[in-house]
């Protein structure tokens, strides 16, 4: 038990529940999962404020996104048929090894994101795809990338509500590597590619758990434009990883070793996304 | 050989089975006492230091907080934690609370309080003044020259050589290995190091303890030592033996991690000093840094052979890690050899030996398979190295070496655990057919030096043979009772300690059959001090062997009795009778069942309590065997090891519920496997251990494996209960060398150091490819 | 604060702390199977059904589920005659010491009512989260696929 939370809210609107955190900041915590609160067990925590109540757990479709509440739990998302469909069973597969079931029936989308961890392959993935986040912040409703949420000053709490998904036809794949199955990822990487007569138009490159959190290599991004996709293109992906990969070491692995897997993850992602798109 | 019997061999459902899947609470923890305190331990931040002053006086005035226990209010009584025979062949070094702290978790302060928040809000208000001293973190530096000593009290009693942090010492010599390694053509020189472990049982450590109506101080705990934790806290808290009693319920599993008494004295502390109950739980991290893990040991291991594969000399020289405490130090250092050094048994000259180090680490303590895995990883993988040398198939060069039914070594008879052995014959000893079957079901052949690619994975597979043994010989005594009822059922009360083994079924199916019931009228009561007959516990290996044959004695003895009874009854001579089905019938046709028999006997006829006890020390330990294989396929990209296969055949005897035996030595491959492949204890700079829960430290899951096949072998050995030996442990000894020998062989890597961690593989990988 | 659960279908109106995890609610008010072994999400050995999915009752705050309904193993059994996956368990020795056993059950029972004829690997990933330490897991295996068949109707109990 969180033996000093005196207060236990449920929030009926987003401005309501921002209010309550601002009101006490240092001792208050939104719980949306409740994995990362559980294995925080802080007695910091006086106060929590329950976003399940702000029913922020529908996906919606729009023409050019698919917007998905925050509280949405990751099995509910990866489940999803709308979401299977248009992503080609990217989110289906990659989310598969998150956790255990018993976590992903509890963990949310947005509470993967919102503590910025280093390992959330949510993060990795939502990176991969481009996607951006709705938050409720200080200036009421704002729209940011991914990346961009990231790089906010940390004593910033924004409420994250939605997930926004571009429907742009990308082509994705997620790679992952961990000691043990149910194991979080001593490096993980996510590749998406637009091709356009079989070159690549775009490209996006992440590399997650480095141990520190998600980041795209738009160094290797860049480089990778205008590549065919043969059967050589995945090596060079690989080399190109090697050479720019960022990271360090920590009681996990070392930066070597995490710079070697990130570079074989993404050869084996730029694998599997040529076998898509061939 | 069991086709025979009625419920010996037979895969009976456990006793407490019903229990267990209805998920009833029959474990420590369920047990309500509503007014119990609280108790939580003020832990060292520090590996190594002096506590120079302690301050409670804020601490005793939050609400709900009783009271605060430290150093000087506890008799300074040495004592040792290890759940062994008495006397302990472990140093008394352990104080309740001591003025030095030893590792990062030992206990420094003891806080009794209402609630769990009153507690914790009282160790934070504890203000500890530590005089930090230099600390040994790695075993090697603890005999060097100036290295900082960590038992210099001078109460501490048994230790080997106090200024050098030498817990114990031993050395044997069986010819002259010097010598004999000159005659040999081929010498393998070698180092090996395997790392520590935890138990990661999921129940963890906790007891509850209170003073009855009377005064007595009754123990509730998870332990697999219940007479010993008996002894052990009379010694600590000078109280007669007579005036405690110690119960073990249903237990989360042990797997040695239990076989010392850790969490008992805090909560019998303080009931004792405040008059309450108290109940006393272990969060996962305290289970991990402050309870005892594996001993870590390494070794120089030497193999001297000839072209044709005799092996004449094998030398091992360890040394083993017993972290802060050495409970278990001198026992599981001599057991990495009288477990493993028999099974080649046809060499001329042994040497065996080292040092059992203090290190500012958790204690080790003892962990199923007790050393043998630890020496066997040297000794089946230098073996391993040598058959490549002499371009001989490592499995017919271990097969060729090893013992066989009929023989006997000369390590039999010079090392037991702790002091000298038994000498012993084997009795029974298949393990000619677990090698003939196992290396059939993995596809030995066909595998062996392939190295069949698949992209940047390749494969292979790796053979270890090993053998344990079957309770301690001369030491280990387990006792029973049976008594009747006038239903024809019959109480069994024994001391032997069921984990999750199954013990409880198995003992209950001796006696069934002896007694010619059904099982289900035997009734089990176990691992009460009270009322069960003295039993040592669950460890060595001992529960089917020693107890096991405790109970059929007990069995037998009640069956005598009931012909005598009968006998007088039905007026015929004890040689008319014979018993089936629980029916006593004469020769010429009368008869009378048990039931009756004993109404009239407990009512109104030569009116009698029928009940027998009996109690058995093994004069010998026969081993079981075990040969393993592994398939593996290693990615020369990531170093990831996956194991395709696992095939594992143990002769242990008779299997007396075939269902339990096999779980046995499955469950134990598994937490092998999990040793070789993923389990991973790290320490920070400071000595804390930061693996301590299983969000860091990973046992297998269901996923990471490929294939589990572990089968038993017919076999009979007649000094058993119905012919059994025993199946806890050996099932650990294997993974760990054949998974080493796989990996070998699939990519010419020798790997000394395990856990085979990944990134040490790919590594060693690139190193090898430069 | 006050919730309400339905536990097994059983009303319980409870007064709660509002730290409280739904584990120590669960076991005050008698539910004494769900047990705690790890504390962090890592072992599942206290998961429970929420309106019939498996969470972790030991990071799950009782106050957030507030009305919902709660499944544990006491609810399993039909009186008398114990359910599918529980015989299946006893009779291929899926449980050493027991610890465990309640989780799984309760996960399978939930993988079951999602999927009545799951594949090995189905069976694997679903239970992927719930470490045993004693049996190895090969006859846990075989009786959730043992289950099936008797739920399916293909099998005698």
């Amino acid at each position: 038990m969180l033996s000093n939370v005196n207060e236990y809210f449920r929030p009926k609107t987003v401005e309501e529940a921002y209010e309550l955190m601002q009101n006490d900041r240092d001792h208050s915590i939104f719980l949306s999962g409740g994995t990362i609160v559980a294995l925080m067990e802080s007695s910091r925590i006086e106060k929590i404020i329950d976003l399940k109540s702000l029913r922020l757990d529908t996906i919606s479709v729009t023409e050019g996104e698919i917007v998905v509440g925050a509280t949405t739990t990751i099995e509910s998302f990866r489940k999803d048929p709308v979401i299977r469909k248009e992503f080609d069973d990217f989110f289906y597969d990659a989310f598969s090894l998150v956790g255990s079931w018993q976590i992903r029936n509890m963990a949310t989308i947005g509470g993967s994101v919102a503590p910025k961890l280093g390992w959330s392959d949510v993060s990795t993935c939502l990176l991969t795809t481009g996607s951006s986040l709705m938050i409720y912040g200080v200036d009421g409703y704002q729209r940011m990338l991914v990346s961009d949420y990231f790089a906010l000053p940390t004593g910033e709490k924004p409420l994250i509500t939605h997930v926004m998904l571009k429907r742009d036809g990308w082509v994705s794949a997620f790679e992952k590597f961990s000691k043990t199955t149910f194991d979080i990822a001593t490096v993980n990487v996510g590749l998406s590619i637009i091709p356009e007569r079989n070159r690549i138009k775009g490209a996006r490159v992440v590399c997650g758990s480095r141990p520190q959190y998600p980041a795209r290599f738009e160094s290797v991004e860049a480089a990778m434009v205008d590549l065919e996709i043969n059967d050589v293109m995945p090596a060079i992906v690989r080399s190109l990883v090697y050479e720019s990969f960022s990271g360090g070491s920590n009681m996990t692995a070392s930066f070597e070793y995490r710079k070697h897997l990130a570079s074989v993850l993404a050869q084996r992602a730029a694998e599997k996304v040529k076998e898509m798109i061939t | 050989m069991t086709d025979s019997f009625v419920t010996v061999g037979k895969p009976k459902r456990k006793v407490d089975g019903l229990a267990i899947v209805r998920g009833k609470p029959v474990y420590t923890p369920d047990y309500d006492m509503p007014d119990a305190l609280v108790v939580k331990l003020l832990r060292s931040p520090h590996a190594h230091a002096l506590v120079k002053n302690i301050e409670t006086e804020q601490a005793k005035l939050i609400n709900d907080v009783v009271d605060i226990f430290t150093f000087s209010d506890v008799e300074r009584i040495p004592y040792t934690r290890a759940g062994q025979g008495y006397p302990e062949p472990s140093p008394y070094d352990t104080f309740l609370l001591d003025r030095k702290v030893r590792y990062v978790g030992d206990p420094v302060a003891i806080v009794a309080a209402k609630t769990e928040k009153a507690a914790k809000d009282a160790l934070r208000n504890i203000k500890v003044e530590y005089e930090i001293l230099d600390a040994v973190l790695e075993m090697k530096e603890a005999t060097k020259e100036g290295a900082p000593i960590i038992h210099d009290e001078s109460e501490c009693a048994g230790v080997y050589d106090k200024s050098r942090n030498i817990a114990a010492h031993y050395e044997m010599d069986l010819g002259d290995v010097e010598e004999t390694l000159k005659t040999c053509d081929v010498v393998i020189e070698r180092t090996y190091h395997i790392d520590t472990q935890l138990h990661a049982a999921l129940e963890p450590h906790n007891a509850l303890t209170y003073l009855d109506s009377v005064g007595r101080l009754i123990v509730i705990t998870s332990t697999q030592v219940p007479f010993h934790c008996r002894r052990i806290l009379s010694h600590i808290f000078n109280k007669p033996i007579a005036d405690i009693r110690v119960i073990k319920p249903r237990i989360g599993g042990g797997f040695g991690g239990k076989q010392s008494v850790i969490v008992e004295p805090y909560a019998a502390l303080v009931t004792i000093k405040t008059g309450k109950p108290a109940r006393i739980t272990y969060t996962r991290e305290e289970v991990s840094m402050a309870t005892n893990i594996r001993h870590e040991m390494s070794f120089d291991v030497t193999v001297g052979a000839m072209r044709d594969g005799k092996i004449k000399a094998i030398s091992l020289h360890g040394i083993s890690n017993t972290g802060a405490y050495g409970e278990h130090s001198l026992t599981t250092f001599m057991v990495s050899g009288s477990k493993t050094l028999p099974l080649y048994n046809k060499v001329e000259a042994v040497h065996f030996g080292g040092d059992i180090v203090y290190t500012n680490l958790p204690p080790a303590g003892a962990y199923r398979g007790y050393g043998a895995p630890q020496g066997l990883f040297p000794l089946d993988c230098a073996i391993d190295e040598l058959a490549y040398e002499i371009k001989m198939d490592p499995l017919k060069l271990k097969e060729i070496n090893s013992i066989r039914e009929g023989e006997t070594s000369p390590i039999f008879e010079i090392m037991g655990e702790g002091r000298e052995g038994v000498p012993q014959t084997m009795k029974s000893c298949k393990l000619q057919e677990c090698i003939d079957l196992g290396k059939n079901e993995i596809g030995w052949e066909s595998k062996r030096g392939k190295k069949i690619r698949n992209g940047s994975k390749v494969r292979g597979v790796g053979c270890a043979l090993a053998m344990q043994g079957s309770g301690i010989p001369k030491v280990d005594m387990g006792a029973a009772r049976i008594k009747m009822n006038e239903d024809g059922s019959f109480n069994l009360l024994v001391g032997a300690t069921d984990l999750g083994t199954g013990s409880d079924t198995i003992l209950a199916q001796i006696a069934a059959e002896v007694l010619t019931v059904p099982l289900e009228r035997v009734i089990v009561y176990s691992s009460d001090t009270d009322i069960t007959p003295f039993d040592v516990g669950a460890y060595a290996s001992s529960t089917t062997y020693v107890s096991g044959n405790a109970v059929r004695l007990a069995a037998e003895k009640v069956k005598d009795r009931l012909f005598e009874l009968a006998g007088k009854y039905l007026e015929r001579s004890v040689s008319e009778l014979s018993l089936q089905s629980g029916i006593i019938t004469c020769k010429d046709g009368p008869s009378v069942s048990l039931s009756e028999l004993c109404t009239v006997h407990m009512y109104t006829f030569n009116q009698q309590q029928i009940s027998e006890s009996a109690s058995f020390v093994g004069e010998e330990s026969p081993p079981p065997f075990a040969a393993s294989f592994a398939e593996v396929e290693v990615d020369t990209d990531t170093g990831k090891i996956a194991l395709l296969n696992f095939v594992s055949y143990a002769d242990c005897g008779v299997a007396l519920n075939p269902i339990q035996a096999i779980g046995q030595l499955e469950g134990a491959s598994m937490q092998g496997i999990g040793w070789a492949l993923f389990e991973d204890i790290i320490y920070g700079k400071n000595g804390r251990m930061l693996t301590n829960d299983f969000f860091t430290y990973k046992v297998p899951s269901r996923m990471d494996y490929g294939k589990l096949t572990c089968r038993l072998v017919d076999s009979y050995e007649p000094t058993g209960p119905f012919g059994a030996k025993s199946i806890g442990e050996i099932g650990i000894d294997t993974p760990i060398p054949a998974i080493a020998n796989a990996i070998f062989d699939a990519t010419g890597i020798r790997l000394r150091h395990a856990p085979f961690k990944s990134e040490r593989v790919l590594f060693e990988i690139l190193n090898m490819e430069v | 604060m006050k919730i309400a659960l339905t536990v097994n279908g059983k009303l319980h109106d409870i007064d709660i702390d509002p730290g409280e995890y739904l584990l120590d609610v669960l076991r005050r008010i008698g539910y004494k199977s769900v047990r705690r072994s790890c504390n962090s999400a890592s072992c599942g050995t206290c998961t429970v059904l929420l309106n019939g999915k498996p969470i972790l009752s030991c990071s799950t705050f009782a106050a957030s589920v507030d009305g919902q309904n709660i499944e544990t193993v006491e609810g399993m059994a039909d009186g008398e005659k114990l359910h599918p996956i529980q015989e299946a368990i006893l009779e291929e020795g899926g449980a050493q010491c027991g610890y465990c056993i309640p989780g799984l059950i309760m996960a399978g029972e939930a993988l079951l009512r999602e999927n009545s004829d799951p594949s090995d690997e189905e069976i694997k990933l679903a239970l992927n989260g719930n470490i045993c330490r004693c049996t190895g897991y090969e006859p846990q295996n075989r009786a959730i696929k043992k289950a099936a068949k008797v739920m399916r109707g293909e099998l005698d109990d």
